[in-house]
């Protein structure tokens, strides 16, 4: 019990004390601190037998989410270093409406606290306490939206609390329905719920499982209920942004796992699976709608999340295979999406817009970042030999093994579309000769560093998958009657 | 029990039809009082300290803090009513007649048998979430949209309370304080959109779209520019 509350409430205290911090380098080092002490413990929970303890516990299933969210944490604490340093010293000058921004201690504050309710909503078992720490993660995150203070920014905060908030106030709704297909199970916990199975009301169910879909759906970020998910991102500064494609939308995509678990159990999973394939697909066919020809990088970047969250929820839904191939995507699109964020924050800063047709030469200018955004957009797509490239095959597979004919042509062709589309955007923006008044400059190491290393573990993940990861994967899907074997 | 969910309907009308902002904090004041009562009135086994407790607070909270401080930002920004609503007050109430009728529905839909709990409370609560996402579609001023939000707090709240449902002390309580940080944050952004936009209408933040060209984006940064520089004195 202490041992997984302790990554929680390590996070929490830290991020309480950051907001009265005054030195911008002991606050800075308790930030990464943190960060590293909360990815050690949580490789710990993860390398241990799964712990339960009533409201929390790990299963494999949390703690393939909980590794996620502490190793993407901790490439954006680090990362976050280069970004607050680039914001005090106004790098370029037309950079400067990008780079001005709010105390340092709120920013701080507000991620530690994100990091706390991230853990908490992945390692809760108790329905009511993920709910009130997947709200509370919006609340985190909402003024980390608005760091930079403009009007632009204030809009996207603004739509994304009040978005996500209704979003989740109605998985409430969902939760007290969830908790009527069985009065009698005492404790409103995924275990008990579970256990409970065939016992449970199955019209309740029903109904809980759609609208707790619905409710957390909007924060994950499915279509239709995704709009407020491209204004955050693009808004949001890159650290920040990363965060929110790379660990949130998992830890939302986690409180529709559980219920699934439920419904799994209480008979209605098809409905459910069926449920799950169908905003899976209609998210990636909206997302290529919107990649095509999409003007400004960063929301190309948003767009590909919602595309991404589609396909693991596809791969969720049709079941099989398909699970694990959605759970390993989950992980694969997290390593990338965070580089890729984290380089666009570098391209911005370089750059001072975000309007693609405006970048232009980056492999002259800005090698590194160059090559990171060009295998970034390799990884992104599906390439081989990258992860992303078996999690969308395992998913295909699985598809074509069931005979699903019709959805694996139109997700083939969505995959082919959005890779045309994303390849034309950045390989123009890095092939291309560089204006003429850009000023060398040399890049930082902290810039790129964090983005490589987790895009050669995105690579590893392609090549060669160890075994402790592949038994959480499978344990994980096979809490979903899914897996490879 | 009857008389405070008939109260609670007649609130979520009143929210349709006032035009005046003010009177729609004091409603929504009233619901938060109402249904920090609820518990009490309801508990069909002894009051622990727990429910008294969290009654309590959730008085403090919904019926008292959270209106004050939206009272504080409605006179800071010095808009007093709600002008031209993309439904008229007229249609609204019609439209919350409506909407009462489809809360009874489902209520009769939902075939409770066990429940403990008079229907007529989950008809109310059902009637507050709609009214409450009505609100928020339909009109424009931020305050409004936090009004609407928390309008639809409470039925979602109430819905628990109508299908006679209990967390545990401390997750309630973590609901609640979601809620009030929730809406402490959304009161801060609206003063900010007020200072900075010097507007509070949420139909006119149309900056982010994704047909948005270089016009608008060097339009907005020319704007934005001074807004900063302030920001950051007043920071300093």
């Amino acid at each position: 019990m202490i041992r997984i509350l302790f990554p929680t409430v390590i996070a929490a205290m830290a991020g309480i004390i950051a907001f009265f911090i005054r030195s911008n380098t002991w606050r800075r080092a308790l930030l990464v601190t943190t960060a590293s002490v909360h990815l050690v413990f949580s490789f710990y929970l993860g390398a241990i037998k799964p712990i339960k303890a009533g409201w929390i516990g790990t299963d494999s299933l949390s703690v393939i989410f909980l590794v996620t969210v502490s190793l993407m944490f901790f490439a954006a604490a680090v990362y976050s270093i280069f970004y607050l340093t680039a914001d005090r010293h106004h790098e370029p000058e037309n950079a400067s409406r990008y780079l001005s921004s709010t105390p340092e201690s709120i920013y701080t504050g507000c991620m530690l606290l994100l990091l706390s309710t991230m853990t908490l909503a992945v390692t809760a078992r108790h329905f009511a306490l993920q709910w009130v720490s997947i709200e509370a993660t919006t609340l985190a995150s909402a003024p980390l939206i608005y760091f930079h203070r403009s009007s632009r920014s204030l809009e996207a905060a603004w739509k994304y609390l009040i978005i996500c908030s209704v979003g989740i106030a109605i998985a409430l709704m969902g939760l007290f329905f969830l908790r009527m297909t069985s009065p009698k199970v005492s404790e409103f916990t995924v275990d008990a719920f579970v256990a409970a199975g065939s016992s449970l009301d199955k019209k309740w169910l029903s109904a809980a499982f759609i609208i707790i879909l619905v409710g957390y759906g909007t924060k994950m970020g499915l279509a239709p209920l995704h709009t407020w998910l491209p204004d955050a991102h693009s808004e949001a500064p890159a650290p920040v942004s990363a965060l929110l494609s790379g660990a949130l939308l998992n830890c939302a995509f986690l409180g529709i796992m559980r219920v699934h678990q439920v419904a799994n159990a209480g008979g209605i999973g098809v409905m459910a699976s069926e449920l799950l394939v169908m905003f899976g697909i209609f998210s990636i066919g909206l997302a290529t709608v919107f990649i095509l020809r999409q003007p400004d990088f960063k929301r190309l970047l948003a767009y590909s999340s919602v595309e991404n969250m589609g396909i693991i929820a596809l791969g969720v839904g049709v079941g099989g295979g398909a699970v694990f191939g959605g759970l390993f995507h989950a992980v694969n699109h997290s390593l990338v999406k965070v580089a890729l964020f984290l380089a666009a924050g570098n391209i911005l800063a370089r750059y001072g817009t975000r309007e693609s047709s405006k970048v232009r030469g980056l492999a002259s200018i800005m090698p590194t970042t160059a090559f990171i955004w060009t295998m970034g957009l390799i990884a992104i797509t599906g390439t081989p030999p990258f992860g992303t490239f078996m999690s969308k095959f395992t998913i295909l597979k699985t598809m074509t093994a069931k005979g699903m004919w019709s959805l694996t042509a139109f997700f083939m062709a969505f995959l082919v579309i959005i890779f045309a589309a994303m390849s034309y955007i950045v390989l123009k923006m890095v092939f291309t000769p560089p204006p003429p008044e850009m000023p060398e400059k040399p890049e930082r190491t902290l810039s790129w560093i964090m983005p490589v290393i987790l895009l050669v573990t995105a690579l590893a993940a392609g090549i060669y998958m160890p075994e402790i990861v592949r038994n959480h994967l499978e344990q994980a899907s096979a809490l979903f009657g899914g897996g490879l074997k | 029990m009857n008389i405070i969910s008939i109260i609670l309907i007649m609130s979520g009308l009143l929210l349709l039809g006032s035009s005046r902002l003010g009177v729609a904090i004091k409603v929504v004041a009233i619901q938060g009082l109402v249904l920090g009562i609820l518990p009490i009135v309801k508990a069909s086994h002894e009051l622990t300290a727990g429910v008294w407790f969290l009654c309590i607070s959730i008085i403090a909270a919904k019926g008292i803090i959270l209106p004050i401080l939206l009272n504080t930002n409605l006179k800071s920004s010095g808009i007093t009513r709600e002008i031209e609503p993309f439904i008229s007050y007229g249609v609204s109430i019609i439209a919350g007649i409506i909407m009462l009728i489809l809360a009874g529905w489902m209520t009769v839909r939902l075939n409770l048998n066990r429940t403990m709990t008079p229907p007529i409370v989950l008809s109310a609560a059902f009637f507050m979430v709609l009214s409450g996402l009505f609100l928020m579609i339909t009109r424009k001023k931020a305050l409004t949209q936090i009004l609407g939000f928390l309008a639809m707090e409470n039925g979602v709240y109430a819905v628990g309370i109508g299908l006679s449902l209990e967390f545990p002390f401390m997750v309630e309580l973590g609901i609640l304080l979601d809620v009030v940080v929730g809406v402490v944050i959304m009161g801060h952004l609206l003063l900010h959109m007020d200072k900075e936009m010097a507007h509070t209408d949420t139909d006119r933040l149309t900056e982010l779209s994704d047909n948005i060209r270089l016009s608008g984006e060097i339009k907005v940064v020319s704007s934005n520019e001074v807004n900063i520089g302030s920001d950051r004195e007043v920071l300093k």
